[in-house]
């Protein structure tokens, strides 16, 4: 058994029922190691077939016949994924998601329960969908060299539309500086993630379960804004991490954590520099000068394809694409 | 005395020694009764913590609360928790009644008692952790109506049935001698 497969079964296939996980196990048996290196997703719907997205590929479970996903497997899945315990998971629930070990997330949809016109939990759960992670240990190594100046790493914020690899980048910035890039003259940093989805680390327990360096701490689950300046106040880090910046709170946050000298890397939804300009919370913080660098993302070669980056005034300093290594 | 008076007086204290042993064990089947259910009761409100404010899985919150215990209660809950490990996503309903009928069964609890605590299956694991709170504090207060009525049957039963023992021992010996 190759260790792409053994890591599925291990981290992922333990979350299906026996009559379930047996079909997809047969069908993960007859696909390739590289297959199995870009297996990215694997949707699991009631009354319908189970199917596994590999490099934009769709794959239907089953053996010989398709396999047809009944209520039952549902029920016993969401048991499984949630310990039998909604308690445990009431806020990962009310997200729609649950981080589980090996840093992959299981999205969930359902009959959403409100209260207070917001979602209070999910009830009647009758899909799945099963991302999975790989490491990318390379993720970062081609744009780490723009990213540094006089030996000091850059406020960055990395932009990109949705799957192109942000989430990635960051996490591959934060091992790097957090073993240190002497090539470069950058020794060791402390790194802090605020990381509210746990997608970055992927944390499971608290634990970080993706490789995001030696001098990392991660704060996870916690508000973006609230978290940053958990971090400064409680961790003192050189540089801090966080995912889909967005809102005024976080606008305020990055450039609270500018001024007090610590170096901000984030990332942000946006297909180019027209979408940048349209958000003000993000015209903000450019204004402000929080970021130096601003790196554009796109999925047009490979997630993770640099196409261009820029200064915080928004000058060209390299014009992809840089492919990535996702 | 002849060697028959030996025989009978030896046979009848053997007699007396039987019954009274049974009557004796009788008062303390009572007794244990009342120790298992305040320990069960003190596990669900060890599990209230666990599940209320640690948020602990629910599998691992009843083996935390299962580890002062001494054996049934503790048996109960760690079988709950090897169920919901290896249940195959069966519901926690299901594991908390299989360790019921595993454990009642070798316990000294009475059917009244394994009922109230069955009633609390449907309830684990379902809920946010306000409502499983709530779910298992009235299991607590159901349990503390239980271990009055045992504590007084006991009260009132357990030297009654040490003394039959001792008396219906001394009849038969009579009998039989």
């Amino acid at each position: 058994m190759t260790g792409a497969l053994k890591r599925i079964e291990d981290e992922v296939l333990v979350f299906m029922p026996e009559s379930l996980r047996r079909q997809v196990a047969q069908t993960l048996y007859r696909l390739s190691d590289q297959d199995l290196m870009l297996l990215s997703e694997i949707r699991v719907r009631s009354g319908l077939h189970c199917t596994l997205r590999i490099a934009g590929r769709e794959i239907t479970v089953g053996d010989g016949e398709p396999y047809v996903v009944s209520g039952e497997d549902i029920e016993r899945m969401f048991n499984l994924i949630s310990a039998n315990s909604v308690h445990a998971f009431e806020e990962e629930i009310r997200n729609g998601y649950i981080t589980v070990k090996g840093g992959h997330r299981i999205g969930m949809a359902g009959k959403t329960v409100l209260e207070g016109g917001r979602v209070k939990t999910l009830r009647h759960i009758s899909s799945f969908n099963i991302r999975v992670t790989h490491e990318c240990p390379g993720a970062a190594s081609q744009v780490i060299p723009h990213l540094i100046e006089n030996c000091r790493p850059q406020s960055s914020l990395i932009v990109g539309p949705p799957g192109s690899g942000k989430t990635t980048m960051l996490r591959g910035i934060s091992r790097l500086l957090s073993l240190g890039l002497p090539e470069y003259g950058v020794p060791p940093l402390d790194v802090g993630i605020a990381d509210e989805r746990s997608e970055i680390a992927g944390c499971y327990r608290g634990v970080p379960q993706n490789d995001v360096g030696p001098r990392t701490d991660v704060l996870d689950g916690c508000p973006k804004a609230e978290g940053m300046m958990l971090l400064i106040r409680a961790m003192s880090p050189g540089v801090i991490i966080t995912d889909e910046i967005g809102t005024a709170e976080d606008a305020s946050a990055c450039i609270e954590a500018s001024c007090a000298g610590v170096c901000v890397m984030a990332s942000a939804h946006g297909a180019g520099r027209g979408d940048l300009a349209n958000r003000p919370s993000l015209r903000r913080l450019l204004a402000a000068g929080a970021f130096s660098r601003i790196v554009f993302l796109s999925s047009k070669h490979a997630p993770g394809t640099v196409d261009e980056i820029c200064d915080g005034r928004g000058r060209t300093l390299v014009r992809g694409p840089l492919e990535g290594s996702r | 005395m002849t060697f028959a008076g030996v025989l009978k007086i030896l046979g009848a204290g053997m007699v007396v020694a039987a019954s009274t042993l049974i009557g004796d064990s009788a008062a303390r089947a009572l007794r244990k009764r009342v120790e298992v259910l305040e320990e069960v009761r003190a596990a669900l409100q060890r599990l209230v913590t666990h599940i209320g404010y640690h948020s602990e899985p629910i599998a691992s919150a009843m083996e935390a609360a299962a580890q002062p215990c001494s054996t049934e209660s503790r048996d109960l809950f760690l079988e709950a928790a090897r169920n919901l490990r290896s249940g195959d996503g069966a519901p926690a309903l299901e594991a908390w009644s299989k360790a019921l009928d595993v454990v009642a069964g070798r316990s000294p609890l009475n059917t009244s008692d394994v009922t109230a605590l069955r009633l609390l299956g449907p309830a684990l694991g379902g809920s946010d952790r306000r409502d499983q709170a709530r779910h298992i504090e009235s299991a607590i207060r159901t349990l503390g109506v239980h271990i009055d009525e045992a504590r007084d049957h006991s009260a009132r039963h357990a030297t009654l049935y040490r003394q039959m023992g001792v008396l219906c021992g001394i009849l038969l010996a009579l009998l039989l001698v």
